[in-house]
């Protein structure tokens, strides 16, 4: 359970394993995209404690309804990350949390960043904050709200009055750079 | 609306993003389904985000593999321990406990002389069932390999390019019979030694495969495998195979008159 794993695993061959219950394979699953998918549930629940409980709860999923992924919808980390991001997304709604509250105004999502921990802020010398500052500051903002915070076209819609056709031109946009910038283009 | 307008509408990242509503969602596969540069272009995009994703990760707290493998469901195959159910101490007078303790604490004795007696004859049965474990493993073991070897024949036999040739005793009063199994698109060849004794300790048991007229050295039977299937070299173009039993190692060419089976191939 330690060391560096070398993703060697088809992918093809991964899903098969973890269909038939393979432990071990579960396992190199786990190592492979724990660290991505915590990371996309940390953005949006901020917090330690309950991002690790969602983390937990998107794996157990992941073990029980393996055969529900469907390679012809997509790729296998999709599936695994929008399971996470709706379970984060469902925490962020339910009663115990909103006390903490997640951000609700545009003004605030700029400052959001600052309550993250430090390990966050810069991992491999790229913090989330120093990437969206490279983008238009209207780019930013949806690119945060909804790639980050996980917010739905529709709330944003809703609750900060950008119309649809601009926050999907926004999001595009902004993802565009953001694959130049992290060199991540095929 | 053209593929190209589709890409630029951002309707993709938000279907990687999850929030599309299911009939645009199918949208979107129907376009992909259509359309090679949407299925290229959502691919690009599941893939940066995937890599962006990794690139931005923050490893989860180290106690949070542990609990959830440890929450895991086990496999229905592991079979499952009978869990003990402790019952509460009911509650009795304490003069009454004291009686059945020291009756307890006597009768422990006893029965700890008994099971120190009963241990050193059960470690000695303990051994001798770790050895019996060992044996019929290894047992297993060879029922397996000849499952295997029974498999591949099976495999090879209903292989509709194998060919099986009789090979008859060439000399009086020997009911020898082999069998070559031959196939000619892989040219492997396997031979079934039937009730083919294994030769003195001077001598080998050779096969010939004969290709235009001449005689083909096809190897020396190994009887060291305990199997009745011996793989020999490959061959193509044979007409006929047979055994002659040579000196040790075998010849380059066959000595006739010590030749013991023949079969011709019959096509």
């Amino acid at each position: 359970m330690s060391g560096r794993t070398v993703y060697i695993i088809p992918e093809e061959e991964l899903v098969r394993r973890v269909q038939e219950k393979d432990k071990l394979a579960f396992e190199y699953l786990y190592d492979r995209y724990s660290k991505a998918i915590y990371g996309v549930v940390f953005r949006i629940v901020r917090s330690e404690e309950v991002a690790s409980e969602v983390l937990n709860d998107a794996f157990l999923r992941y073990w029980e309804r393996s055969e529900k992924y469907d390679s012809s919808k997509g790729k296998l980390y999709t599936w695994m990350v929008n399971i996470a991001r709706n379970l984060a997304i469902d925490k962020t709604r339910s009663k115990e949390f909103s006390q903490s509250g997640k951000t609700d105004s545009v003004e605030s999502f700029v400052y959001a960043e600052a309550a993250l921990p430090m390990e966050e802020m810069k991992v491999d010398g790229i913090g989330v904050r120093e990437l969206l500052s490279k983008l238009k500051p209207d780019q930013a903002e949806i690119v945060d709200l909804m790639y980050f915070q996980g917010y739905t076209q529709s709330e944003i819609e809703e609750k900060f009055n950008i119309p649809l056709g601009t926050v999907k031109t926004r999001l595009r946009a902004g993802m565009i750079l953001l694959r130049k910038l992290l060199n991540v283009d095929k | 609306m053209t593929s190209k307008e589709f890409i630029e509408s951002g309707i993709l990242e938000l279907y990687v993003l999850g929030t599309l509503s299911a009939p645009e969602k199918a949208e979107v596969e129907r376009m992909c389904a259509e359309h090679p540069e949407v299925k290229a272009e959502l691919e690009a995009v599941e893939h940066a985000m995937e890599l962006m994703d990794q690139e931005l990760g923050i490893a989860p707290p180290v106690p949070v593999k542990q609990k959830l493998f440890d929450a895991l469901p086990e496999s229905t195959l592991v079979g499952k321990g009978k869990q003990i159910h402790l019952q509460p101490a009911s509650e009795t007078k304490n003069n009454w406990m004291m009686a059945a303790s020291v009756t307890v604490a006597l009768l422990s004795f006893i029965a700890a002389l008994f099971y120190f007696q009963k241990y050193n004859s059960v470690s000695g049965e303990y051994e001798a069932l770790v050895s019996q474990n060992s044996m019929m493993a290894q047992e297993l073991n060879q029922v397996k390999n000849s499952h295997d070897q029974n498999e591949q024949m099976l495999a090879l036999a209903t292989d509709e390019n194998t060919k099986r040739i009789q090979l008859n005793a060439t000399k009086e009063g020997s009911n020898l019979q082999l069998f070559v199994y031959w196939n000619t698109t892989s040219e492997e060849v396997y031979l079934d030694l039937g009730n083919l004794g294994t030769p003195g300790d001077q001598q080998d048991y050779q096969l010939w495969a004969i290709v235009e007229g001449k005689p083909i050295d096809m190897g020396v039977i190994d009887f060291t495998n305990s199997n009745s299937l011996v793989k020999m070299k490959n061959i193509k173009g044979a007409v006929a195979f047979a055994i002659t039993l040579e000196p040790k190692g075998g010849l380059e060419s066959p000595t006739l008159e010590n030749m013991v089976v023949l079969g011709q191939i019959t096509t």
